[in-house]
């Protein structure tokens, strides 16, 4: 895999997702979200996943983005200015994460990374994935369509409009 | 060559990107599209992981945090429209009335 | 790449080719172009040739005559069953010479990139659709999977065309069509989950010969889910009668009120081809794709029997829009509540119960190849049975009682006490 197609696509990842967070129109902000998640996903491909990469593809840039985006359309105030926080914030917060960005990174050029060895392009087949899911990682796999109903059940109950009668309590 | 070192720092730059957000935006649904950037970063850190060790604990994690992270999208959207409908207003500056 | 989950089977054949006539391969750059441009050139003319057909089929039905002038017909006073062949390419070109107008208060960026979103998303589905054996521009080992999570882009880009037009009826128009299409998605794939298993592939050339080797199209088994399909297909493209979003008396024109021009005109073409694309997709998963019935699938595909089974794929993939176009003119306008109601009461857990029906026949296909028999003829025709018994069953509870003046809406699978 070329370095060149590698840099290219963590262009796409990391330009856009600079948009998101210094971005004062936040529909522009939640397309270029849309633009890094489908970099990601050109990520996945690469490192042999494809199945993750599709995952990606419908879930972060069909669902959760369109949920995001709803968000910011049902609660945008034309009348109110985007206020941005304090030059104090925003130096101290970029040095905090530029301070972990280093560690983390001086972190993992000192560590020997080489000895491992990169595995097929073919990547692993789709049918071990589901197999794993119903044998190794069972427990995991339970859990989270137990989380994903009580998500479903919990949104409509905090999100839905209240019904009581006024002057009740 | 691209080694495992390019992908996880891609992963490291991103997550840090997306703290920045968290940490400086002042909207509440920003903040949650910038955490979503923190949870691919994770993500990335994951199957790239499972590429250069063949064991499938990676991308069955990865298909995991997917969905949880579609779970917390949406109770975190459902938590800000019910404080939207409360308060006509989602800056996060403002949303302090508990703290007095 | 050999062992890589993408193949090119198109590529490897025209390198074929390129081999036998001039002696060396083409360069990959330049394959791609070419695939590409073929793609496109396809879905371009095949456009022109629906439109075409639409606006007679719908003449017929009408008991009118439909573009009779323009083309074959010009000079012989109009001509019944050719007329009108040049007329989209009529239209085309008018669209081409209109200014593009951008509203002074939208948002230029989304604006212009939603229709470009919407085609390209189109083509690039289209991208793994086999036309016959050696014509699929790629074979991935995901095939159906990556349709589906390429086809979830479209609501993407109806909602920036309706948030960036800055006009309440677009935003309207938007967002009434994104609840549609993301609350059709869901049965639309757990429609397409049963063949999935049925096949034990992803890959949508492996789907065409599993169905060549069971030696039964999966639409048999499957038949609740074909319905399921197809109907969820119909409003994904919101097609009527799903055209709420587009309902020229309620809401203008929806999220197109503000597009002029050749954006309008991609709109209209990412349409017909996502229609193109649900018809090609039901056809490969449902109706065998490109295997041509009682003949062997041979190792080395000759160009003869290419061309034969892309004929055969096309005839499918025809009939099927032209049952949509039937249909269209067929139904009223469903109301949005009645559309949820259809969507997520109805379809969703029928859609469940063919998903027991498949896994049932997948069953019955592992313990054949254990017995070392084809299949086990019996058991599969019994779920087949099953299967079509469902579906009356469900078209009875559309059935008009007593004070309910309107025929789309089911009576609810629950009790519930509200009054329809």
């Amino acid at each position: 895999m070329s370095p060149l197609l590698f840099y290219f696509v963590a262009g796409i990842i990391i330009i856009p997702a600079l948009a998101v967070v210094l971005s004062e129109n936040l529909f522009h902000a939640g397309l270029s979200m849309i633009v890094s998640f489908l970099g990601i996903a050109a990520i996945y491909a690469m490192l042999s996943a494809p199945f993750v990469a599709a995952m990606q593809v419908l879930v972060y840039a069909g669902a959760i983005a369109v949920i995001l985006l709803f968000a910011f359309m049902l609660t945008h105030d034309i009348m109110r200015p985007q206020q941005e926080t304090t030059r104090l914030q925003q130096s101290a917060s970029a040095a905090a994460c530029l301070v972990l960005g280093g560690f983390m990174l001086r972190v993992m050029a000192g560590s020997g990374w080489e000895t491992l060895e990169r595995q097929a392009a073919e990547g692993i087949p789709v049918g071990k994935l589901g197999e794993s899911f119903l044998t190794s990682h069972l427990v995991p796999f339970e859990l989270v369509s137990l989380l994903l109903l009580m998500t479903l059940v919990g949104a409509i109950v905090i999100a839905r409009k209240e019904e009581r009668i006024r002057g009740d309590e | 060559m691209i080694g495992l070192f390019h992908f996880l720092g891609l992963a490291s730059v991103l997550f840090c990107i997306g703290l920045y957000g968290v940490l400086t935006r002042r909207n509440a649904v920003a903040v949650l599209m910038s955490l979503e950037l923190m949870f691919n970063a994770v993500n990335i850190n994951l199957v790239a992981f499972s590429h250069y060790r063949p064991e499938i604990t990676g991308l069955a994690f990865s298909l995991f945090v997917i969905a949880v992270a579609a779970c917390e999208a949406t109770v975190g959207v459902a938590l800000v429209l019910s404080v939207y409908r409360n308060q006509k207003d989602i800056d996060l500056e403002h949303t302090n009335t508990l703290r007095w | 790449m050999k062992d890589s989950w993408v193949h090119n089977p198109a590529g490897e054949y025209l390198n074929h080719l390129s081999r036998q006539a001039i002696g060396q391969e083409i360069p990959v750059l330049l394959l791609m172009v070419i695939m590409l441009v073929i793609v496109l050139v396809f879905l371009a003319v095949s456009a022109l040739f629906l439109i075409w057909l639409e606006r007679k089929v719908s003449a017929r039905i009408q008991n009118r005559m439909g573009p009779m002038l323009t083309g074959p017909g010009a000079f012989k006073n109009g001509s019944m069953w050719t007329g009108g062949l040049l007329q989209t390419a009529a239209d085309a070109i008018k669209l081409l010479l209109k200014e593009l107008i951008i509203p002074d208060r939208a948002d230029p960026v989304p604006f212009i990139m939603a229709p470009v979103l919407i085609f390209g998303v189109s083509v690039s589905a289209f991208l793994v659709i086999p036309f016959a054996p050696a014509l699929s521009v790629a074979d991935l080992n995901i095939g159906i999977l990556y349709v589906i999570s390429v086809s979830s882009l479209t609501v993407l880009s109806i909602i920036m065309a309706g948030w960036s037009s800055n006009n309440k009826y677009s935003l309207l128009g938007g967002l009434r069509s994104a609840a549609q299409m993301l609350s059709y998605e869901i049965p639309l794939m757990f429609a397409l989950l049963g063949p999935i298993l049925m096949a034990g592939t992803l890959s949508m050339q492996g789907i065409v010969t599993a169905q060549h080797e069971l030696g039964l199209w999966f639409i048999v088994p499957s038949f609740l889910g074909a319905v399921i399909y197809y109907v969820a297909a119909i409003a994904e493209v919101n097609r009527p009668p799903f055209d709420i979003p587009e309902a020229e008396s309620e809401l203008v024109a929806g999220y197109v009120s503000e597009y002029s021009g050749m954006m309008f005109a991609m709109f209209f073409l990412a349409e017909f081809s996502n229609m193109m694309l649900v018809s090609a997709i039901a056809a490969t998963v449902f109706l065998g794709g490109w295997a041509v019935p009682f003949m062997e699938i041979p190792e080395d595909p000759t160009l003869l029997y290419s061309l034969l089974g892309a004929v055969v794929f096309f005839i499918k993939m025809y009939f099927l829009i032209l049952v949509m176009m039937w249909i269209r003119w067929t139904f009223p306008r469903v109301r949005p509540d009645h559309l949820m109601n259809l969507g997520w009461k109805f379809m969703l857990p029928l859609a469940f119960v063919n998903l027991l029906i498949c896994s049932g026949v997948a069953i019955l296909q592992a313990e054949a190849e254990r017995a070392e028999k084809v299949l086990h003829w019996g058991p599969v025709l019994g779920l087949s049975f099953v299967s079509l018994a469902i579906v009356f069953w469900a078209l009875s509870r559309f059935r008009e009682k007593e004070g309910q003046h309107y025929a789309l809406v089911p009576r609810p699978l629950a009790v519930s006490e509200e009054d329809q």
